[in-house]
């Protein structure tokens, strides 16, 4: 039984050895043969053979040799799939055919040999005369003569050259790659690579198969040209469409200045954003930004925080909140945005007068704002916003030392069903159509369009109430952003005093707060901290279209009236009464509204970038 | 090299002709808005100019590269690149293109020597990173084109010092981490003017931003001259010199 298994392991060993040693070769057998010929082709089968006419599918072994006449061409395939093309009057000896060494011996006339794949320590050398040509993956052309006269063609991949007799002056070996080529005039002379001229890599490429005429050589090479043509053509076509639809898209970005954003707010109600920038009047630029809610609630919950209180109602079905600023100036601006910066870098543009405007549109016959008027301040050189805005066109402007020059409001409620609808009257004061009454209290009149003269029309409409204020100076304004924690929210509470009408005086509702609350929000809502955008890897640009400005504002009554004493933030926050100082949607005194505005940059930064010099020439 | 030169200066003199009437106040603010804008988009486009995306030449098996000019000169990138040939031409088997891995590394100097004597940096980081591969095929003996991805990162990272830190609507910011990364497809082409010279073209895709970027390059046995274009860029056209060493 021992003996039986011992001889089958023998008998497995050696049938195993053999297998290893005649597989490769039995996958090599087979020598070089001749793919196709034609006119006049000898073949020496071996290295001691005779010269006999040669024929398709005739094989060559090792030392044997193929040649061909004038006239004559013939393709030989080896083993490794190695395929040589001869041309005529060419002779080619296979020198050696072994399993990792094959060498070609090129003794004249032009050859074209294509090299594929081979195993890893596999070697493929064509000699010639005067040069050894060691190659791999290769595609290449070779001539040479009897005297060693040569030249070399690398198609695809890389030949590296020896010379067989060290040249009297430069370098004996070179690695020529692909596009490149090398020509020996004389065994031992000087020659380096060389670029393959147009006409050398046409010839090289043409093919090389027998019995073809010169003019179907190159029939597949114009193939290849046509189609690399068309391919420029189309290209050429693609290019210019593109031209057109960028063209396009840029009249369509310079016409159509717009944006949009659905979000929510930092109350949870659905947003949806509108921004639009305008030119109602040629000299006139006007920018707004419309907030629509479908339903509005506040649950107050910044009150604790250092908010303010809402006493407006809660679910308040379609609600319109509305920031607007216009700007005119002293020349008519140009059509394209793009032409901007250079009519602004013009020193003789001023800007004539601006306006910002804020409101609330809940009920539908009024509207509660928050406005503010700039004029220009020609021996100032700039905008101001004083209670000389609200005087007719051509009045004597106020000094900067006069006590006076303090920031000015306007707000209130418009209502309609007066001579002017509350729509018209906000209309009216976005275009700073609006003056002091003189009554000493802080009521406004509308001016005429051209504010050189008051029309005689109280603003506000019947039962309206709508007053001008003044910012006091003497009281202390209340601002909760001081000394928060790091990395807090990005939340700020802040409230200033103003007095009606600049009365100066200490009588009951003479004095109120514009008091904000201001966010910056993400778009589910949620505020921000300093690290959302500090350590974020987003561009500017990524991080404003993902975030927004909620501001909700509020006119407050003061429960002093009395700015001489609100010296600290403290006092000036106990000052802010819950109650608001106007009445909305016919509610009892002090149940007043607020101004919801969510505000999405993504408009106002690219009208930013387009007119940042005409920002920088109005200096406030 | 002689023609390429008076191109150049040909160039440079008739660009001064032509933007006689520029308004350079009104440029120069319109580029510092778009750099305030994408401070990280501005200084990645430096970044691009030295990131080594073209092939290794054929019969190369190694390259390493530094940018020179505009970022060690005079932006202080200082910068190394390398390539690796994973595979020749139809090495393996016919048809089987060459393929490179690509990648390299840069650090801002002046952004840390800045804050040595700063009184409220406390420290400062600026560098960035990219990986990727080239893939690089012959359509015919002179012309090959080449296809490639990249990965892109740019770190810009700034700490203040404890008690200097700046406020944010009433918040200390302590530092600011920001950056650039994406993801490019590169597709280009490269032929020949000489032994050991090529110019190539090529096109960079930003698959996140959306951006296109081209590099015209001309290259030899040891630099490399370019011209990349960013068309969204706040400087659109970057003149490039380069070191490079292939083995």
């Amino acid at each position: 039984m021992r003996t039986k298994i011992t001889l089958f392991c023998e008998y497995f060993f050696a049938f195993s050895l053999f297998l290893l040693i005649a597989l490769p070769s039995g996958l090599l057998a087979g020598e070089s043969k001749i793919l196709s010929m034609s006119g006049t082709v000898e073949v020496r089968p071996t290295r001691e053979g005779q010269w006999t006419a040669a024929s398709e599918n005739m094989e060559i072994g090792e030392g044997g040799a193929i040649r061909t006449g004038a006239g004559g061409g013939a393709v030989m395939l080896m083993p490794n799939k190695t395929k040589v093309w001869l041309k005529e009057s060419s002779s080619l000896e296979l020198e050696q055919r072994q399993t990792l060494a094959s060498r070609l011996a090129l003794v004249f006339g032009r050859i074209k040999v294509r090299v594929p794949h081979l195993l890893r320590k596999e070697r493929f050398e064509v000699r010639t005369p005067s040069a050894v040509c060691a190659v791999r993956g290769t595609e290449f052309t070779l001539g040479t003569d009897e005297e060693g006269k040569m030249d070399l063609q690398v198609l695809f991949g890389e030949v590296k050259l020896k010379f067989a007799i060290p040249p009297d002056r430069g370098s004996d070996e070179f690695s020529i790659p692909q596009g490149q080529g090398l020509r020996l005039e004389e065994k031992g002379r000087e020659a380096k690579p060389a670029l393959l001229t147009p006409k050398a890599e046409r010839e090289a490429l043409e093919n090389w198969n027998p019995g073809l005429k010169p003019a179907e050589r190159q029939k597949d090479l114009r193939q290849k040209e046509n189609d690399r043509a068309q391919i420029r053509e189309f290209a050429k076509v693609t290019t210019n469409s593109e031209n057109t639809v960028k063209s396009f898209l840029n009249v369509v970005k310079e016409s159509d200045l717009e944006a949009g954003r659905t979000l929510n707010d930092v109350h949870g109600n659905l947003v949806r954003v509108d921004q639009r920038m305008v030119r109602p009047e040629p000299d006139q630029i006007q920018f707004f930004n419309l907030v629509k809610r479908p339903v509005y609630g506040n649950n107050g919950s910044s009150l604790a925080d250092g908010g303010f209180k809402y006493n407006g109602a809660q679910g308040v079905p379609e609600r319109l909140d509305y920031m607007q600023m216009t700007m005119a100036f002293s020349k008519d601006l140009p059509q394209s945005l793009e032409q901007w910066p250079s009519f602004f870098s013009d020193n003789s543009i001023k800007p004539s007068w601006a306006s910002f405007v804020l409101a609330n549109r809940t009920d539908a016959s009024e509207i509660f704002f928050v406005a503010q008027g700039y004029k220009y301040d020609a021996p100032r050189d700039m905008l101001v916003n004083n209670p000389w805005v609200l005087t007719v066109d051509g009045t004597t402007p106020m000094l900067d030392t006069n006590p006076d020059d303090r920031n000015v409001i306007m707000t209130g409620i418009l209502k309609d069903g007066g001579a002017v609808t509350a729509l018209d009257g906000l209309n009216r004061i976005s275009k700073l159509q609006v003056l002091d009454a003189g009554a000493g209290n802080g009521t406004l009149v509308y001016s005429n369009a051209d504010r050189s003269a008051s029309s005689g029309i109280s603003v506000g409409g019947p039962g309206g109430n709508v007053v001008w204020a003044v910012k006091t100076d003497n009281a202390s304004s209340y601002s909760s952003s001081n000394n928060r924690p790091d990395n807090a929210p990005l939340v700020q509470y802040q409230a200033d005093m103003y007095d009606i009408g600049n009365q100066q005086g200490a009588g009951a509702n003479e004095y109120m707060w514009f008091a904000k609350e201001n966010y910056v929000i993400g778009n589910g809502g949620n505020i921000r901290t300093a690290s959302d955008f500090t350590n974020s890897s987003s561009d500017l640009f990524t991080l404003l279209k993902s975030n927004a400005l909620e501001s909700v504002m509020y006119i407050k009554k003061s429960v002093s009236n009395d700015p001489g004493t609100i010296i600290t933030g403290q006092n000036a926050k106990a000052d802010i009464s819950v109650s608001d100082y106007f009445a909305y949607g016919g509610g009892a005194a002090g149940s007043g509204t607020n101004i919801d505005v969510v505000f999405i940059p993504d408009l106002m930064v690219a009208a930013v970038q387009r007119m940042l010099p005409a920002i920088t020439n109005l200096k406030d | 090299m002689k023609r390429l030169t008076l191109t150049f200066l040909a160039l440079f003199l008739m660009q001064g002709a032509a933007n006689a009437r520029i308004d350079w106040t009104s440029t120069g603010m319109k580029m510092v808005g778009e750099i305030v804008a994408n401070p990280a988009g501005f200084f990645y486009d430096f970044q691009q100019d030295l990131e080594a995306t073209t092939p290794l030449p054929p019969g190369r098996s190694f390259g390493i590269q530094t940018g020179l000019f505009p970022t060690l000169i005079p932006l202080t990138y200082t910068n190394a690149s390398a390539k690796l040939r994973l595979h020749a031409e139809g090495h393996l088997a016919p048809g089987v293109p060459q393929v490179d891995l690509i990648g390299g590394y840069w650090n801002m100097l002046a952004a840390k020597m800045a804050t040595k004597d700063s009184q409220t940096i406390d420290s400062a980081k600026f560098g960035g990173y990219y990986a990727g591969a080239i893939v690089t095929s012959s359509v015919s003996p002179r012309v090959r084109t080449f296809w490639g991805y990249k990965h892109s990162v740019l770190d810009a990272k700034l700490k203040f010092k404890a008690g200097q830190e700046p406020e944010f609507l009433g918040t200390k910011v302590n530092s600011f981490d920001t950056g650039f990364n994406d993801d490019f497809f590169i597709a280009g082409i490269e032929t020949p003017k000489g032994v050991g010279k090529l110019w190539s073209m090529q096109l960079n895709y930003g698959l996140k931003t959306q951006t296109i970027s081209t590099k015209v390059s001309w290259y030899g046995k040891y630099f490399e001259l370019g011209l990349n274009i960013f068309p969204e860029g706040v400087l659109v056209v970057h003149p490039v010199w380069n070191f490079h060493l292939n083995f």
